[in-house]
């Protein structure tokens, strides 16, 4: 058994007072990574209340269940930042990676923690592995609803859309690795396929999306690239 | 473990297409910008992509096991969702009345979460789904009101087939007659023929766009409308059926997938077009 909270009290701290030096770029990544590693608690508690109250054993929950919670519990945030403070499409891309980055860090702290870190081999597969998969789920929440925010279409139906790509990602991911073997290496490749994949076709779509601010008709700008 | 072979074939065809739709779509993103429908479209795609894929695997890792609700349940869902918003934001601009839609969509996705919910006893699966397919249906049936879609008539029979069906379908799920297979043949025999009808309906309607070069963007409305409507009718009729008929509906559900994209990437080309032309006048 671990003491997860202690844990985070350890991370967090040194973070959220290196906030107060920082400019206001690095200080919203800064604290979007906090909030993602009390993401990360919060949905253990939730996930282990669940297995309580359910027959499923922990395995189960993890293989089946746990990307429900926790991939919700991401977009909490996330939906706060963006409907309280309205950012430009930018900070909401640095918050989310911020937030998934946050969560990833955590979780593999404290896997890391309850497991050790002895085969080097397994530490680098798990880092290439989970912390890239919640990269690719909040790279993937963040675009659905930066897009649907720009096109002023960013209603309920739209929004569940898109955390409920992200959580497939993540449960078929957590359902490939449950068992060893030719699964388990299809799982741990498939983050870092997708992140290579999502690149280069978005990249360029990511780094030019315009703000709120900037959209101005239904039109959208796409005559603007002819 | 049995392998439903026609199941597997169905699976995999479905799992090419959508690929071949996402690698459509994301060089269209590319050239045409960034578009609310297309990202929307692109998402419901990877979502029943995704969903797919995991149904196999779970098949494959965990064979033994059959969740009440799985993730790929929640990818359903989503692409539900998606493909509603991908038809509200294509349909927005265009108002029309909606309560008589409004009512029979309710209507028509109650009477679905009810046999769902009595024939295979699972709450949450089939409520969260029944609500996300009713808010499909109900974009389905304001776009296929605002394009003009189908006649009055063509309306009433279909409205009229499926809540037949949809009430059949509760003695037959529960087995509460004897004469099974002429109640089968009553129940299926007007689903089929609406689903040929439906399909050809689509058919007609892609082939208008790529005829007609006037009104490009109106032919691509109708044809989006006549093919989600099409996808909406067949997945009605595949959820309340089993066995070969829910297999050939599942089929058809494919085959739909790609009228779906191509009257969508009409509708794109149609739009940048439309905004070029008033760009080009202005100046």
């Amino acid at each position: 058994m671990i003491y997860s909270e202690n844990i985070l009290v350890c991370i967090v701290i040194p973070l959220l007072i290196s906030a107060l030096f920082t400019r206001k770029g690095t200080r919203r990544f800064l604290v979007a990574l906090a909030i993602g590693m009390i993401s990360c608690l919060l949905s253990a508690y939730i996930t282990g209340f669940v297995e309580f109250m359910s027959e499923f054993t922990p395995e189960e929950m993890s293989a089946f269940y746990a990307p429900i919670f926790e991939e919700l519990l991401k977009l909490m945030p996330l939906l706060f930042y963006l409907f309280v403070f309205d950012p430009k499409t930018s900070s909401l891309f640095s918050a989310g990676l911020g937030i998934g980055l946050g969560f990833a860090t955590f979780e593999n702290c404290c896997y890391i923690l309850s497991y050790g870190a002895e085969d080097l081999s397994y530490v680098m597969i798990r880092g290439m592995s989970v912390g890239v998969m919640h990269l690719v789920c909040a790279l993937t929440l963040v675009f659905g609803l930066t897009s649907a925010r720009r096109f002023r279409v960013l209603s309920l139906p739209a929004v569940i859309g898109a955390i409920s790509l992200s959580m497939v990602f993540h449960g078929l991911y957590n359902m490939l690795v449950s068992k060893p073997g030719l699964s388990s290496v299809i799982g741990y490749a498939m983050p870092i396929i997708t992140a290579v994949a999502i690149y280069f076709p978005f990249h360029s779509l990511i780094d030019h999306e315009p703000g709120p601010e900037q959209n101005d008709t239904d039109n959208y700008d796409a005559g603007k690239k002819f | 473990m049995e392998i439903d072979w026609f199941d597997l074939f169905s699976t995999l065809l479905q799992i090419a297409v959508l690929v071949f739709a996402v690698l459509k779509i994301v060089p269209q993103m590319r050239r045409y910008g960034n578009s609310a429908i297309l990202v929307f479209l692109l998402y419901a795609f990877i979502c029943l992509l995704l969903s797919d894929i995991y149904w196999l695997s779970l098949g494959i890792v965990h064979p033994d096991k059959r969740l009440p609700f799985a993730i790929s349940d929640v990818a359903d869902i989503g692409e539900q969702l998606m493909l509603a918003s991908a038809l509200g934001v294509i349909f927005r601009g265009i108002k029309c009345r909606k309560r008589l839609e409004l009512f029979l969509s309710i209507v028509a996705s109650i009477g679905l979460i009810i046999l769902w919910v009595v024939w295979t006893e699972e709450w949450t699966k089939n409520v969260l789904g029944g609500i996300s397919y009713g808010y499909l249906i109900f974009m389905v049936v304001l776009a296929a009101k605002k394009t003009n879609a189908f006649s009055r008539r063509e309306a009433i029979v279909v409205w009229f087939v499926s809540f037949v069906c949809l009430v059949l379908s509760y003695p037959l799920r529960w087995e509460l007659v004897e004469a099974h297979l002429i109640q089968s043949i009553f129940f299926y025999t007007p689903m089929l023929i609406l689903t040929i009808w439906f399909f050809y309906k689509s058919i007609v309607a892609v082939r208008v766009i790529l005829k007609n070069k006037e009104n490009r963007m109106e032919n691509a409305r109708r044809a989006i409308s006549v093919s989600a409507s099409t996808l909406v009718w067949i997945r009605c009729c595949a959820y309340v059926s089993d066995g070969l008929p829910f297999a050939i509906f599942d089929f058809v559900n494919t085959l739909i997938i790609p009228f779906i994209l191509y009257s969508v990437l009409y509708h794109e080309r149609a739009r940048i077009e439309e905004a070029l032309g008033e760009g080009g006048a202005a100046v």
